[in-house]
């Protein structure tokens, strides 16, 4: 190669690296806001299942309860007994589960691609199959997308008896 | 065949099923063998491959309700503060959606958990999730199972 060629590679090479240290922060920077963009999207999109099965679980309506259940939904209660969709539907329906007063919050998210984790706190007063919960509990809740529609595929409560106090001032808000 | 032919059209969910099985079956042993690294290092407090395992944002609640980062836990197995006295983990059932994972079982293992010996078993739930070809546990719930009194 001769003098010239050479010195035509390195400045081509320099304008490429030069290019890619100015534009590679912004698009980095441009990917990570459309990441948080979307992520708050499908936060809204998930709070607004959960406000809708909130209710619905308030009035015992398992007409709206089935279409968000997942078919395999695996619910894991405060007790520790493992129920199918069907057992929690049929618990709806019988009234075995019945809210005398309802709280749920300080919901988190984190999500990897069509599957979202949502934590947080239920500090609802609930009649469960004639024994009355008062203690708040933290859930951990599974969303996946199937079929272009968000499913609640799995969920676990568990009593929060060791940090009661701190629990309780999250559900106060 | 003819059997074949009028169960799928009558059931064509029955049919997806069973083309997912062989698929479904190698997940569920691709994420059992990792759930075997993590239970054998649990009980070695093996740092480094909990530190693989577990995924940089896991949320995990414990038995006591508590919420717990991934920071958390590992320094829980590092000062000795969550230690083993026994190990007996099963009754697995999975379900796979795509790169996603949830797995329940039941633990029956006695807990030294800061000072206190817990020996009720539990119910757990997982969620592992493949990215970068790797599964990582990104969610972990335990509860206490009910005792009838």
């Amino acid at each position: 190669m001769s003098q010239r060629g050479l010195h035509a590679k390195r400045l081509r090479r320099l304008i490429l690296v030069s290019s890619l240290v100015t534009t590679l922060p912004t698009l980095l920077v441009a990917q990570a806001r459309t990441d948080i963009t979307q992520d708050s999207a499908v936060e809204k999109e998930i709070l607004a299942i959960e406000v809708q099965k909130n209710d619905a679980m308030q009035k015992g309506d398992v007409k709206v309860l089935e279409p968000i259940y997942g078919d395999s939904l695996i619910f894991v209660n405060a007790r520790g007994q493992v129920l199918t969709k069907q057992d929690r539907l049929k618990e709806f329906d019988s009234g075995s589960v019945k809210y005398q007063s309802f709280f749920q919050g300080d919901y988190r998210f984190h999500f990897y691609g069509n599957t979202a984790i949502v934590t947080g706190i239920a500090c609802s007063v609930v009649d469960y199959h004639g024994r009355v919960t008062r203690t708040p509990r933290r859930f951990t809740s599974v969303y996946v997308k199937l079929d272009g529609q968000w499913r609640f595929v799995a969920h676990q409560a568990t009593l929060a008896s060791d940090e009661g106090s701190k629990a309780v001032s999250s559900c106060s808000n | 065949m003819l059997a074949i032919a009028v169960l799928a059209s009558a059931c064509p969910g029955y049919v997806v099923a069973q083309e997912r099985t062989g698929s479904q079956e190698s997940i569920e042993q691709e994420v059992l063998k990792v759930e075997a690294q993590r239970d054998e290092a649990m009980q070695k407090a093996d740092m480094a491959v909990l530190n693989r395992i577990y995924a940089d944002d896991i949320v995990i609640i414990n038995t006591r309700g508590n919420l717990l980062t991934k920071a958390q836990r590992l320094a829980d197995f590092q000062s000795g503060d969550l230690k083993f006295l026994s190990f007996d983990q099963g009754g697995y059932t999975f379900h796979v959606y795509g790169n996603t994972v949830i797995l329940n079982g039941r633990a029956n293992s006695v807990v030294q958990f800061h000072g206190k010996v817990n020996q009720v078993p539990r119910t757990f739930t997982l969620t592992y999730v493949k990215s970068d070809g790797e599964w990582h546990l990104v969610a972990q719930n335990e509860t206490l199972i009910d005792q009838p009194k």
